[in-house]
C-alpha cells in the first residue's frame, strides 16, 4: 500500500478494500439497486440473488450452509446479538455464561450488561502466552452455564485460541459455543462443522471488504435460537431485521472468496514478513519482548513491549507510519491495554508496547523500512531514557521508591 | 423491453456522480478510532457529515448518531424505553407504523398491545391519542411516522408533539420515509427521537441517523467499543455516513425535484380513473408525499397486478418492500378501514426525481391491459356460473 | 491526536539531553514520575554562585513529557535558583499548548524542577549557610 502520508501498518484496526471487491459492488450503487427484500420484480431478484451468492462464499469460509450466515452491521453488532440473544432465549433456564478477560471489549461490554441484568459471568484468565487454559475452562463449566464466548484471535496479540478443542469441552458438557472470529475469519482456517462451532461473528473490514457489513453463522443442526436485537421486516429469518445494504454484502462476499483463494500464499507471505521484522528487531536491539505465543498467532501480528521506551512517544518517532499501541477502540485512552495486563505483562512495561500488523498490501521493502526506523527511533529514545540508563548502570529499577502520581 | 422503476420507496438509486466522489478519496479507509492519519481521515469525514446533518435540523452535532439503518435507530429508542422503565410507563405507537416499529412493539408488547386509530384518511386520530394519553401511565413514549411508506400519507407532527408534551410524554417520529422528499415542518415543538436513513434518498445502504433531543437516555442496543459516545458501538460505516453527507449539500435541490413529480402522480391518478372509475386510491383526503400512489382495485390481486407488471418491464410493489412476498393484506390499509379483498388489491407506484411523463405512459398502457384482461375474466367466470 | 508545533520541535530536536555527575555537589537531581505511570523524568542542574549554568534531563514518557522537560532545562539555564523555582507548570503547558490530558506532564515538569533544586540545596545546607 502506497501512500504520500504515511505507510499502513495498522490492519487488525481495519484494511483498505481490494479493488476487485470494490469493483463488484460498484454496479449495485447505480444500476442494480432495488431492495433485495422487494420480491416482486427484477430489480428486487437481481439484488437477492447477488446477496445470496456472497452468503455463499462467506459460508463456504468456514464450511457453513449459506442459511447459516446471518448478515449485520459488522461483528459488534454480531456479538451483541449472539450473545444478548442466546441469554434472552434461553435465559430463563441457565444464568451462567464464561469468557476471556482478553475478549474484545464488545464482548466484554455486552457481558457486563447482562450481569447487569442478573446474569452471572466468569471471567477466564488466560496463560502467560494469551491462551486460554483449558483444564480451568473444563472446571469453570457448571450445571448452568448457557455459553461459552471465547475468540478466535485476540486483536491486539494476535494468538490464535485451540477452538477445536474448545468446541468438544462445550459439545460435552452441552453447552453453546460463540467465537468472535473478526480477527480469524479468512485468516487461519476455519470449520464450523469439526470445531464444532454453534455461533461465529465475523467482520468484512478485517478482510479487504466493506466498512459496516458482518455476519453471524448461527447453526441450525441441531438448531440455536436467538432473540433478535433487531426487529421489524423480518429479514434474515427473522434474526435481524433491515433492509439488507446488497453493495455492502456484495464486497464482503467476494472479499470471502477471494480470502479462501489467496489465504495460503497470503500467510506464508506474511509469515517471512513476521520472522524477517522479529529476526532483525531482535537483532538489532536488547530487551524487547514479544507478546503472546511466537507460533500460536496469525502471522499478520506481532505485538513488542520495547523496554524503557514508552509507547506514545515510540509512534510519534513514527509519525510517518501508521501504527497503533493496540486496540484502536481503547487508543485515545492512556491506561496500558488489559490485554497485555492479563498475560502478566508489567504496566511499565505494557507502556512500552506497539501492535504492527502485516497485510495483503504490504511489502518487504515497506517492512524492511519499518524495522529500520524502529531500530532508530527505539534507540535514540532510549539514549533519552533515565530507566535505560540506570538499567545499564545496573540499577535494579524495581529497587526504587517510585513517587507514582 | 423498456425498464421503468417505480419503486423509489423501497429503495433509491445512489447518485452516479456521488459515487464518484466518494471513489476518488483514496485516503479514508482507517478505522475512524485509530490515531493516526488514516484514522483521523475518516474520523474527519464522520464529524463533517454530523454536523451538516446537525445543521439542517437546526440542532448541535452531539445530538446525531449513526445506526446500520432505520431499523436499528426505530429498535434503539423503542427498546431502550421499555428496557429503562421495565413494566411502568406506556409504549404507544400508531396503527400505521412501519414494520421495525409495529414489530418492536408486539415482540416488546405483545401481539394485543394498543394501538393509536387511524381515520379512513390515514390521518392518526387526535382525540383517540389524547384519549390514550390521558389515561396512559408515565412515562409515555408515543411512536408516529412522519410520512407513510406505503400511502405516502403525512401525519401532522408538530400537532401530535404537542399533544404528546402537553401530556408529558416523549415522541419518536419515524422520518425515514419522508427525508429527502418534502421540507419537514416540526413547527417549534421537536420530536425527542426522529429516525432517518440514508438509502431513501440516495446515500449508500447500511446508514441511518437517530436524533436525540436529550443525551441519548437510554442503554445502547448495540455496546462494545463505545463509539458513536457508547450510544452504538462497532466501527463506523464510513463510507456510507461520507455519502449521506455528500447527499445532505443537494438535499434541498432533491426536494425540489421530488415536489415536480407530483404533478405527474396527479396526471396518472386522473388517467388511472377515466380507465377504471371504481378505483380507491389510498390516503387522497391526506396531505402525501409528492411521489407516491396506493391503490387498490376490487377483483385484481395485488401480486398478480405486480408480476404481471415485471413482465413488462415495470418495478412496482405491492404494500411495502419488507412485507412483499407474504400475502397478508397490508395492515396500514386494514387499518384505514379498507376490506382484506380491497386491501389484497393494492399496489404502490412511487416515482423519484428521472421518472418521466413516457414512464407514467407505459405503465398506464400496461395497467389498463391488466384491468381489461381482469375484467374479461370476471366477465367469463359470471357468464360460466350463469351458464 | 495531533501535537502542536513546538511539542514536536522539542521532541524532534530535544534541548539538552544527558545526564551530569549526579556525585559532584554543584549537581542536583531531580528523579520524579514512575514506570508504571508511564512517565519518568531525570532533571539535573549544575549551579555555580547561586546560577544554574547547566541543566540536562532524560525523560521516559509521551512526546509532551519530552517536551515539556526539555523546555524546562532551557527555562533554568541561566537563572537563580529562586528564579527557576519559580516556574510554574501552567506555564510550561501554556507555552507548549498542551490538550488537558496531557497537563500532567507539565506537572511533572515542574515536579521535577523543584525536586532538584530541593537536591541542590540539602546537598549544599552548610555553604549555603555559610553564604547567607
Amino acid at each position: 500500500m502506497t501512500s504520500s502520508k504515511q505507510l499502513y501498518f495498522d490492519y487488525q484496526a481495519t484494511t483498505p478494500m481490494d479493488p476487485r471487491a470494490l469493483a463488484l459492488m460498484l454496479p449495485y450503487f447505480t444500476e442494480k439497486f432495488g431492495n433485495p427484500h422487494s420480491k416482486s420484480h427484477s430489480y428486487g431478484w437481481e439484488s437477492e440473488d447477488a446477496i445470496e451468492a456472497a452468503r455463499a462464499h462467506i459460508a463456504h469460509l468456514i464450511k457453513a450452509d449459506p442459511k447459516e450466515i446471518i448478515f449485520t452491521s459488522g461483528a459488534t453488532e454480531s456479538n451483541n446479538l449472539a450473545i444478548k440473544g442466546i441469554a434472552d432465549f434461553y435465559g430463563d433456564q441457565k444464568r451462567h455464561i464464561i469468557t476471556l478477560s482478553t475478549e474484545h471489549k464488545c464482548v466484554l461490554d455486552t457481558c457486563r450488561h447482562l450481569e447487569q441484568k442478573g446474569f452471572e459471568v466468569t471471567y477466564l484468565p488466560v496463560l502467560q502466552n494469551g491462551i486460554v487454559d483449558l483444564d480451568l475452562l473444563k472446571s469453570s463449566i457448571r450445571a448452568d452455564t448457557m455459553l461459552v464466548s471465547i475468540m478466535a484471535v485476540n486483536n491486539e496479540i494476535g494468538v490464535i485460541q485451540p477452538i477445536a478443542e474448545i468446541g468438544q469441552i462445550c459439545r460435552d458438557r452441552n453447552v453453546f459455543f460463540h467465537t468472535d472470529a473478526a480477527q480469524a475469519f479468512g485468516k487461519i482456517p476455519l470449520d464450523v462443522e469439526s470445531m464444532q462451532i454453534d455461533l461465529m461473528s465475523i467482520s468484512a473490514h478485517k478482510i479487504y471488504g466493506p466498512k459496516g457489513i458482518g455476519a453471524l453463522y448461527v447453526r441450525r443442526k441441531p438448531r440455536i435460537r436467538l432473540n433478535a436485537l433487531i426487529n421489524g421486516g423480518g429479514q434474515e429469518r427473522g434474526m435481524r431485521s433491515g433492509t439488507l445494504p446488497t453493495p455492502l454484502c456484495v464486497g464482503f462476499g467476494e472479499a470471502a472468496r477471494l480470502a479462501a483463494l489467496e489465504i495460503v500464499d497470503e500467510n506464508k507471505r506474511l509469515e517471512s514478513f513476521k520472522n524477517y521484522f522479529w529476526e532483525t528487531l531482535s537483532a538489532g536491539l536488547k530487551d524487547i519482548y514479544l507478546n503472546g505465543d511466537f507460533n500460536n498467532r496469525i502471522p499478520g501480528n506481532l505485538n513488542i513491549s520495547f523496554a524503557y521506551v514508552e509507547g506514545e512517544s515510540l509512534l510519534m518517532g513514527l509519525k510517518d507510519i501508521a501504527l497503533s499501541s493496540g486496540s484502536a477502540c481503547t487508543s485515545s485512552s492512556l491506561e496500558p491495554s488489559y490485554v497485555l495486563r492479563a498475560l502478566g505483562v508489567e504496566e511499565e512495561l505494557a507502556h512500552t508496547s506497539l501492535r504492527f500488523g502485516f497485510g495483503r498490501f504490504t511489502t518487504l521493502e515497506e517492512v524492511e523500512f519499518l524495522a529500520k526506523r524502529v531500530i532508530e527511533v527505539v534507540e535514540k529514545l532510549r539514549e533519552m531514557s533515565p530507566l535505560w540508563e540506570m538499567a545499564q548502570e545496573g540499577i535494579d529499577l524495581k529497587s526504587i521508591e517510585w513517587a507514582g502520581h | 423491453m423498456k425498464n421503468i422503476y417505480l419503486d423509489y420507496n423501497a429503495s433509491f438509486p445512489v447518485k452516479p456522480k456521488i459515487l464518484e466522489q466518494l471513489l476518488t478519496q483514496t485516503d479514508s479507509y482507517g478505522n475512524p478510532s485509530s490515531i493516526h492519519f488514516f484514522g483521523r481521515q475518516s474520523r474527519q469525514k464522520i464529524e463533517e457529515t454530523r454536523h451538516k446533518f446537525a445543521k439542517c435540523l437546526n440542532v448541535t452535532s452531539d445530538k446525531i448518531i449513526f445506526t446500520s439503518g432505520g431499523t436499528e435507530a426505530n429498535n434503539m429508542v423503542l427498546k431502550g424505553f421499555v428496557a429503562e422503565h421495565k413494566n411502568k410507563g406506556t409504549l404507544l405507537i400508531s396503527a400505521t407504523e412501519h414494520p421495525s416499529v409495529l414489530k418492536t412493539a408486539f415482540t416488546l408488547l405483545g401481539e394485543h398491545c394498543p394501538l393509536i386509530n387511524v381515520k379512513k384518511s390515514g390521518i392518526i386520530d387526535l382525540v383517540h391519542l389524547e384519549d390514550f394519553l390521558r389515561r396512559a401511565e408515565k412515562p409515555i413514549l408515543v411512536s408516529v411516522m412522519y410520512a407513510n411508506n406505503e400511502t405516502g400519507v403525512i401525519q401532522p407532527i408538530s400537532q401530535i408533539a404537542s399533544l404528546t408534551h402537553q401530556y408529558g410524554g416523549l415522541l419518536h417520529c419515524d422520518a425515514v420515509q419522508a427525508f429527502g422528499k418534502i421540507n419537514f415542518d416540526f413547527g417549534d415543538d421537536l420530536p425527542d427521537f426522529i429516525t432517518f436513513s440514508g438509502h431513501k434518498i440516495g446515500a449508500l445502504q447500511g446508514v441511518g441517523v437517530l436524533f436525540s433531543k436529550y443525551n441519548f437516555p437510554y442503554d445502547a442496543l448495540i455496546s462494545g467499543g463505545g463509539q458513536e459516545k457508547g450510544r452504538r458501538s462497532g466501527t463506523e460505516n464510513v463510507l456510507g455516513i461520507e455519502s449521506l453527507g455528500l447527499v445532505l449539500s443537494h438535499l434541498n435541490a432533491d426536494i425540489y425535484n421530488c415536489s415536480k413529480v407530483e404533478f405527474l402522480r396527479d396526471y396518472m391518478e386522473a388517467q388511472l380513473v377515466e380507465i377504471a372509475p371504481n378505483l380507491v386510491f389510498f390516503g387522497k383526503d391526506a396531505p402525501r408525499l409528492p411521489n407516491t400512489s396506493c391503490f387498490g382495485c376490487l377483483g385484481l390481486a395485488g401480486d398478480m397486478q405486480v408480476i404481471s407488471l415485471d413482465l413488462e418491464g415495470i418495478a412496482i410493489s405491492a404494500g411495502s418492500a419488507c412485507a412483499s412476498g407474504k400475502v397478508k393484506p397490508s395492515h396500514v390499509l386494514l387499518a384505514m378501514g379498507a376490506s382484506e379483498a380491497l386491501a389484497q388489491s393494492a399496489i404502490r407506484i412511487s416515482m423519484g426525481p428521472m421518472t418521466t411523463k413516457e414512464d407514467i405512459d407505459y405503465f398506464l398502457k400496461a395497467w389498463t391491459k391488466i384491468y381489461v384482461r381482469g375484467l374479461k375474466d370476471q366477465l367469463q367466470l359470471i357468464n360460466q356460473n350463469n351458464g | 491526536m495531533s501535537y502542536t508545533e513546538r511539542v514536536i520541535d522539542h521532541y524532534e530536536n530535544p534541548r539538552n539531553v544527558g545526564s551530569l555527575d549526579k556525585n559532584d555537589p554543584n549537581v542536583g537531581t531531580g528523579l520524579v514520575g514512575a514506570p508504571s505511570c508511564g512517565d519518568v523524568m531525570k532533571l539535573q542542574i549544575k549551579v555555580n554562585n547561586g546560577v544554574i549554568e547547566e541543566a540536562k534531563f532524560k525523560t521516559f514518557g509521551c512526546g509532551s513529557a519530552i517536551a515539556s522537560s526539555s523546555l524546562a532545562t532551557e527555562w533554568m539555564k541561566g537563572k537563580s535558583l529562586d528564579e527557576a523555582q519559580k516556574i510554574k507548570n501552567i506555564e510550561i503547558a501554556h507555552y507548549l499548548s498542551l490538550p488537558p490530558v496531557k497537563i500532567h506532564c507539565s506537572v511533572l515538569a515542574e515536579d521535577a524542577i523543584k525536586a532538584a533544586i530541593e537536591d541542590y540545596k540539602s546537598k549544599n545546607k552548610g555553604e549555603m549557610a555559610d553564604a547567607a
